[in-house]
Protein backbone atom coordinates (compact mmCIF):
# COMPACT_ATOMS: atom_id res chain seq x y z
CA UNK A 1 0.00 0.00 0.00
CA UNK A 2 2.66 2.09 0.87
CA UNK A 3 4.06 3.00 -2.65
CA UNK A 4 0.51 4.00 -3.99
CA UNK A 5 0.53 6.45 -1.71
CA UNK A 6 3.84 7.57 -2.57
CA UNK A 7 2.52 7.90 -5.82
CA UNK A 8 -0.34 10.21 -4.78
CA UNK A 9 1.89 13.58 -5.18
CA UNK A 10 2.76 13.34 -8.73
CA UNK A 11 -0.56 11.90 -9.27
CA UNK A 12 -1.76 15.46 -8.23
CA UNK A 13 1.04 17.29 -9.57
CA UNK A 14 -0.24 15.38 -13.41
CA UNK A 15 -3.63 16.41 -12.78
CA UNK A 16 -2.73 20.05 -12.12
CA UNK A 17 -0.83 20.54 -15.19
CA UNK A 18 -4.19 18.62 -16.74
CA UNK A 19 -6.33 21.07 -15.25
CA UNK A 20 -4.23 23.78 -16.33
CA UNK A 21 -4.82 22.73 -20.19
CA UNK A 22 -8.36 21.83 -19.29
CA UNK A 23 -9.26 25.53 -18.56
CA UNK A 24 -9.60 26.19 -22.20
CA UNK A 25 -12.57 24.01 -22.71
CA UNK A 26 -16.01 24.82 -21.49
CA UNK A 27 -16.69 24.22 -17.55
CA UNK A 28 -19.36 22.24 -18.40
CA UNK A 29 -16.85 19.82 -20.26
CA UNK A 30 -14.38 20.18 -17.60
CA UNK A 31 -16.97 18.93 -14.77
CA UNK A 32 -17.94 15.95 -17.24
CA UNK A 33 -14.69 14.72 -17.33
CA UNK A 34 -14.04 15.00 -13.81
CA UNK A 35 -17.60 13.51 -12.93
CA UNK A 36 -16.78 10.64 -15.29
CA UNK A 37 -13.19 10.28 -13.90
CA UNK A 38 -14.21 10.15 -10.22
CA UNK A 39 -16.80 7.45 -10.84
CA UNK A 40 -14.75 5.10 -12.90
CA UNK A 41 -12.11 5.09 -9.72
CA UNK A 42 -14.54 4.99 -7.42
CA UNK A 43 -15.96 1.65 -9.33
CA UNK A 44 -13.01 0.41 -9.37
CA UNK A 45 -11.03 0.69 -5.85
CA UNK A 46 -13.66 -1.41 -4.99
CA UNK A 47 -13.02 -4.03 -7.82
CA UNK A 48 -9.27 -3.71 -7.45
CA UNK A 49 -8.36 -1.69 -4.30
CA UNK A 50 -4.94 -1.03 -5.12
CA UNK A 51 -6.26 1.39 -7.46
CA UNK A 52 -7.46 3.66 -4.56
CA UNK A 53 -4.58 5.63 -4.65
CA UNK A 54 -5.65 7.22 -8.05
CA UNK A 55 -8.61 9.24 -6.15
CA UNK A 56 -5.74 11.51 -5.91
CA UNK A 57 -6.82 12.58 -8.89
CA UNK A 58 -9.44 13.90 -7.07
CA UNK A 59 -6.89 16.26 -5.05
CA UNK A 60 -5.53 17.75 -8.13
CA UNK A 61 -8.15 19.15 -9.34
CA UNK A 62 -8.56 22.37 -6.87
CA UNK A 63 -4.74 21.98 -6.53
CA UNK A 64 -5.45 22.69 -11.08
CA UNK A 65 -7.94 25.43 -10.58
CA UNK A 66 -5.84 27.29 -7.56
CA UNK A 67 -2.73 27.26 -9.78
CA UNK A 68 -4.48 28.40 -12.84
CA UNK A 69 -6.24 31.16 -10.85
CA UNK A 70 -2.89 32.21 -8.92
CA UNK A 71 -1.16 32.09 -12.65
CA UNK A 72 -3.71 34.54 -13.88
CA UNK A 73 -3.54 36.97 -10.64
CA UNK A 74 -0.38 37.35 -11.27
CA UNK A 75 -0.48 38.19 -14.53
CA UNK A 76 0.77 35.34 -15.97
CA UNK A 77 -0.78 34.22 -19.14
CA UNK A 78 -1.86 30.86 -19.09
CA UNK A 79 0.41 28.96 -22.36
CA UNK A 80 -2.33 26.46 -22.06
CA UNK A 81 -5.44 28.26 -21.94
CA UNK A 82 -6.28 30.79 -25.36
CA UNK A 83 -7.13 33.79 -24.45
CA UNK A 84 -8.96 34.28 -27.55
CA UNK A 85 -10.32 37.89 -29.16
CA UNK A 86 -14.02 35.57 -29.37
CA UNK A 87 -13.63 34.82 -25.74
CA UNK A 88 -12.98 38.56 -24.79
CA UNK A 89 -15.80 39.53 -26.80
CA UNK A 90 -18.09 37.29 -26.00
CA UNK A 91 -17.56 37.98 -21.95
CA UNK A 92 -17.77 41.45 -22.66
CA UNK A 93 -21.25 40.75 -24.61
CA UNK A 94 -22.40 38.46 -21.19
CA UNK A 95 -21.71 41.47 -19.18
CA UNK A 96 -23.52 43.97 -21.21
CA UNK A 97 -26.61 41.51 -21.66
CA UNK A 98 -26.82 40.66 -18.12
CA UNK A 99 -26.87 44.72 -17.35
CA UNK A 100 -29.27 44.84 -20.33
CA UNK A 101 -31.14 41.92 -17.80
CA UNK A 102 -31.32 44.30 -15.14
CA UNK A 103 -32.46 47.00 -16.23
CA UNK A 104 -36.33 47.33 -16.01
CA UNK A 105 -38.18 47.15 -18.93
CA UNK A 106 -39.11 50.16 -20.92
CA UNK A 107 -37.21 53.01 -18.83
CA UNK A 108 -35.75 55.41 -21.38
CA UNK A 109 -32.16 55.94 -20.42
CA UNK A 110 -28.70 57.76 -22.12
CA UNK A 111 -29.48 58.21 -25.63
CA UNK A 112 -26.83 56.67 -28.09
CA UNK A 113 -27.70 53.29 -29.28
CA UNK A 114 -27.55 51.26 -32.74
CA UNK A 115 -30.83 50.78 -32.95
CA UNK A 116 -30.57 49.30 -36.97
CA UNK A 117 -28.70 49.48 -40.18
CA UNK A 118 -30.30 49.15 -43.53
CA UNK A 119 -28.60 49.30 -46.82
CA UNK A 120 -30.62 51.25 -49.92
CA UNK A 121 -30.29 51.05 -53.08
CA UNK A 122 -30.84 54.66 -53.94
CA UNK A 123 -31.47 58.04 -52.18
CA UNK A 124 -35.19 58.11 -52.74
CA UNK A 125 -35.47 54.86 -51.44
CA UNK A 126 -34.34 56.09 -48.24
CA UNK A 127 -36.31 59.48 -47.96
CA UNK A 128 -39.68 57.21 -48.98
CA UNK A 129 -38.40 54.75 -45.99
CA UNK A 130 -38.09 57.78 -43.43
CA UNK A 131 -41.82 59.48 -44.63
CA UNK A 132 -43.44 56.29 -43.61
CA UNK A 133 -43.55 55.78 -39.77
CA UNK A 134 -46.86 53.94 -38.41
CA UNK A 135 -49.69 56.57 -36.45
CA UNK A 136 -48.87 55.54 -33.06
CA UNK A 137 -51.44 57.83 -31.53
CA UNK A 138 -54.46 55.84 -33.77
CA UNK A 139 -53.56 52.87 -31.48
CA UNK A 140 -53.32 54.99 -28.09
CA UNK A 141 -56.44 56.44 -29.10
CA UNK A 142 -57.88 53.07 -29.50
CA UNK A 143 -56.50 51.78 -26.01
CA UNK A 144 -57.98 54.68 -24.75
CA UNK A 145 -61.31 53.59 -25.78
CA UNK A 146 -60.95 49.89 -25.03
CA UNK A 147 -62.57 49.92 -21.96
CA UNK A 148 -65.73 49.62 -23.57
CA UNK A 149 -65.06 46.60 -25.08
CA UNK A 150 -64.27 44.76 -21.63
CA UNK A 151 -66.15 42.04 -21.87
CA UNK A 152 -64.80 40.81 -25.50
CA UNK A 153 -61.31 41.01 -23.78
CA UNK A 154 -62.55 38.74 -20.86
CA UNK A 155 -64.01 36.34 -23.43
CA UNK A 156 -60.42 36.31 -25.11
CA UNK A 157 -58.57 35.63 -21.68
CA UNK A 158 -61.06 32.61 -21.09
CA UNK A 159 -60.27 31.38 -24.92
CA UNK A 160 -56.79 31.47 -24.24
CA UNK A 161 -57.01 29.70 -20.87
CA UNK A 162 -59.54 27.24 -22.35
CA UNK A 163 -56.88 26.67 -25.09
CA UNK A 164 -54.54 25.62 -21.96
CA UNK A 165 -51.50 27.20 -24.02
CA UNK A 166 -49.07 29.02 -21.76
CA UNK A 167 -47.88 32.33 -22.85
CA UNK A 168 -44.66 33.60 -23.21
CA UNK A 169 -43.58 36.72 -20.77
CA UNK A 170 -42.56 38.72 -23.54
CA UNK A 171 -46.38 37.82 -24.95
CA UNK A 172 -48.99 39.51 -23.17
CA UNK A 173 -52.38 39.00 -24.03
CA UNK A 174 -53.77 42.72 -23.19
CA UNK A 175 -56.69 42.43 -20.32
CA UNK A 176 -58.30 45.14 -18.61
CA UNK A 177 -55.90 45.41 -15.54
CA UNK A 178 -53.07 46.07 -18.00
CA UNK A 179 -54.48 48.56 -20.51
CA UNK A 180 -52.68 51.16 -18.17
CA UNK A 181 -49.34 49.52 -18.60
CA UNK A 182 -50.04 49.26 -22.81
CA UNK A 183 -50.64 53.27 -23.33
CA UNK A 184 -48.09 54.11 -20.95
CA UNK A 185 -45.73 52.22 -23.40
CA UNK A 186 -47.12 54.13 -26.42
CA UNK A 187 -46.95 57.24 -24.62
CA UNK A 188 -43.26 57.08 -23.99
CA UNK A 189 -42.59 55.64 -27.89
CA UNK A 190 -44.54 58.28 -28.93
CA UNK A 191 -42.25 61.19 -26.90
CA UNK A 192 -39.11 58.73 -28.15
CA UNK A 193 -40.19 59.68 -31.76
CA UNK A 194 -40.36 63.30 -31.20
CA UNK A 195 -36.35 63.50 -31.06
CA UNK A 196 -36.31 60.75 -34.30
CA UNK A 197 -38.90 63.43 -36.27
CA UNK A 198 -36.70 66.58 -35.50
CA UNK A 199 -33.46 64.44 -36.77
CA UNK A 200 -35.69 63.49 -39.99
CA UNK A 201 -36.80 66.95 -40.27
CA UNK A 202 -33.61 67.88 -40.44
CA UNK A 203 -32.25 65.31 -43.23
CA UNK A 204 -35.53 66.41 -45.43
CA UNK A 205 -33.94 69.57 -45.38
CA UNK A 206 -30.53 68.82 -45.87
CA UNK A 207 -31.96 66.39 -48.71
CA UNK A 208 -30.07 67.59 -51.40
CA UNK A 209 -26.82 68.23 -49.98
CA UNK A 210 -26.80 64.81 -48.62
CA UNK A 211 -28.08 63.41 -51.98
CA UNK A 212 -24.94 64.89 -53.97
CA UNK A 213 -22.84 63.53 -51.61
CA UNK A 214 -23.47 59.91 -51.11
CA UNK A 215 -23.94 58.81 -54.66
CA UNK A 216 -25.59 55.26 -55.36
CA UNK A 217 -25.50 52.25 -52.74
CA UNK A 218 -25.11 53.53 -49.63
CA UNK A 219 -25.92 51.87 -45.71
CA UNK A 220 -27.41 53.92 -43.25
CA UNK A 221 -26.68 53.11 -39.37
CA UNK A 222 -29.67 54.27 -37.25
CA UNK A 223 -28.88 55.30 -33.60
CA UNK A 224 -32.03 55.89 -31.46
CA UNK A 225 -34.27 54.95 -34.11
CA UNK A 226 -33.10 58.03 -36.34
CA UNK A 227 -30.83 57.70 -38.97
CA UNK A 228 -27.03 58.45 -38.09
CA UNK A 229 -24.76 57.73 -40.31
CA UNK A 230 -24.20 57.14 -43.77
CA UNK A 231 -21.79 54.82 -45.59
CA UNK A 232 -21.36 55.26 -49.11
CA UNK A 233 -20.99 51.42 -50.60
CA UNK A 234 -18.25 51.04 -53.55
CA UNK A 235 -18.03 48.16 -55.58
CA UNK A 236 -15.85 46.13 -53.75
CA UNK A 237 -16.98 46.76 -50.03
CA UNK A 238 -19.18 43.86 -49.46
CA UNK B 1 -35.29 54.07 -27.13
CA UNK B 2 -38.91 52.50 -27.17
CA UNK B 3 -40.12 51.96 -30.56
CA UNK B 4 -43.44 50.58 -31.50
CA UNK B 5 -44.42 48.60 -34.22
CA UNK B 6 -47.59 47.47 -35.43
CA UNK B 7 -48.81 44.29 -37.18
CA UNK B 8 -52.30 42.12 -37.89
CA UNK B 9 -50.58 38.86 -37.63
CA UNK B 10 -47.87 37.12 -36.09
CA UNK B 11 -47.11 36.05 -39.68
CA UNK B 12 -46.12 39.63 -40.17
CA UNK B 13 -44.37 40.10 -37.59
CA UNK B 14 -41.99 36.75 -38.20
CA UNK B 15 -41.62 39.04 -41.72
CA UNK B 16 -40.80 41.86 -40.07
CA UNK B 17 -38.52 40.53 -37.88
CA UNK B 18 -36.75 38.62 -40.72
CA UNK B 19 -36.48 41.16 -42.59
CA UNK B 20 -34.93 43.54 -40.08
CA UNK B 21 -32.20 40.79 -39.26
CA UNK B 22 -31.14 39.72 -43.02
CA UNK B 23 -30.47 43.94 -43.14
CA UNK B 24 -28.59 43.92 -40.01
CA UNK B 25 -26.32 40.69 -41.34
CA UNK B 26 -25.89 42.38 -44.68
CA UNK B 27 -24.78 45.58 -42.72
CA UNK B 28 -22.26 43.33 -40.58
CA UNK B 29 -20.68 42.25 -44.13
CA UNK B 30 -20.08 45.95 -45.07
CA UNK B 31 -16.05 46.90 -44.42
CA UNK B 32 -16.54 50.71 -42.96
CA UNK B 33 -13.78 52.71 -44.11
CA UNK B 34 -12.37 55.45 -41.67
CA UNK B 35 -12.86 58.33 -44.00
CA UNK B 36 -16.21 57.30 -45.89
CA UNK B 37 -18.62 57.78 -42.71
CA UNK B 38 -20.92 60.93 -43.04
CA UNK B 39 -23.07 62.19 -40.40
CA UNK B 40 -26.81 61.81 -41.64
CA UNK B 41 -28.24 65.11 -40.46
CA UNK B 42 -25.60 68.01 -42.39
CA UNK B 43 -24.08 65.81 -44.60
CA UNK B 44 -20.59 66.37 -43.21
CA UNK B 45 -18.17 64.32 -42.39
CA UNK B 46 -18.26 61.99 -39.16
CA UNK B 47 -17.20 59.05 -37.27
CA UNK B 48 -18.32 56.05 -36.38
CA UNK B 49 -18.42 54.65 -33.04
CA UNK B 50 -16.00 51.13 -33.24
CA UNK B 51 -19.05 49.21 -31.13
CA UNK B 52 -21.79 49.33 -33.29
CA UNK B 53 -20.39 46.06 -34.78
CA UNK B 54 -21.36 44.48 -30.98
CA UNK B 55 -24.56 46.39 -31.12
CA UNK B 56 -25.60 44.96 -34.49
CA UNK B 57 -24.85 41.57 -33.31
CA UNK B 58 -26.61 41.91 -29.87
CA UNK B 59 -29.55 43.29 -31.88
CA UNK B 60 -29.49 40.05 -34.18
CA UNK B 61 -28.94 37.83 -31.35
CA UNK B 62 -32.41 39.05 -29.70
CA UNK B 63 -34.11 38.88 -33.07
CA UNK B 64 -33.35 35.33 -33.33
CA UNK B 65 -34.37 34.85 -29.44
CA UNK B 66 -37.86 36.61 -30.16
CA UNK B 67 -37.86 34.44 -33.53
CA UNK B 68 -37.77 31.01 -31.81
CA UNK B 69 -40.68 31.88 -29.34
CA UNK B 70 -42.54 33.42 -31.88
CA UNK B 71 -43.24 30.38 -33.83
CA UNK B 72 -45.15 28.39 -30.96
CA UNK B 73 -47.41 31.50 -30.64
CA UNK B 74 -48.53 32.36 -34.12
CA UNK B 75 -52.17 32.06 -33.60
CA UNK B 76 -53.72 34.51 -31.40
CA UNK B 77 -55.30 36.88 -33.54
CA UNK B 78 -55.81 40.76 -32.40
CA UNK B 79 -53.82 43.95 -33.12
CA UNK B 80 -50.18 42.79 -32.17
CA UNK B 81 -47.73 45.55 -30.96
CA UNK B 82 -44.05 44.52 -31.12
CA UNK B 83 -41.89 46.55 -28.40
CA UNK B 84 -38.85 47.30 -29.45
CA UNK B 85 -35.68 48.57 -26.87
CA UNK B 86 -32.86 50.06 -28.56
CA UNK B 87 -33.42 48.29 -31.86
CA UNK B 88 -34.15 45.01 -30.16
CA UNK B 89 -37.37 43.44 -29.87
CA UNK B 90 -38.49 42.95 -26.29
CA UNK B 91 -42.15 42.86 -25.97
CA UNK B 92 -45.10 41.89 -28.36
CA UNK B 93 -48.34 43.17 -26.98
CA UNK B 94 -51.90 41.20 -28.39
CA UNK B 95 -54.61 43.48 -28.57
CA UNK B 96 -57.87 42.30 -28.92
CA UNK B 97 -60.19 43.94 -31.27
CA UNK B 98 -59.30 45.45 -34.85
CA UNK B 99 -58.42 48.69 -35.59
CA UNK B 100 -59.91 49.29 -39.04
Amino acid sequence: MMQYTMLLPFIAIFTALFMIGITRLPLVFTGLVMAAIAIILGVASFIYPPAMPYLGLLIGVPVGYGFSFLMDKLGINNPLKLQSKQTEINKRRRATRRKKDRKSIYVSEAMGHVTDARIFENFDEFIQSINMAPALNTVLEYIRNISIINNELAQQQVLVYEDGKKQHEFIQLVDADSIDEVSDVIQRAIRDRVMVNNKINSILSNRETIREIIGGRFMVIYVDGAPDKIIPLYYNQE
Amino acid sequence: MIDIQIFNSFSDVLKYLEAKRDNLLKALEVKVGSNDVINAVDGSFGELSETYRDEIEDIISDINYMLKKIRTNNDYTGIIMLVEENGSPNKIYIIPGDLI
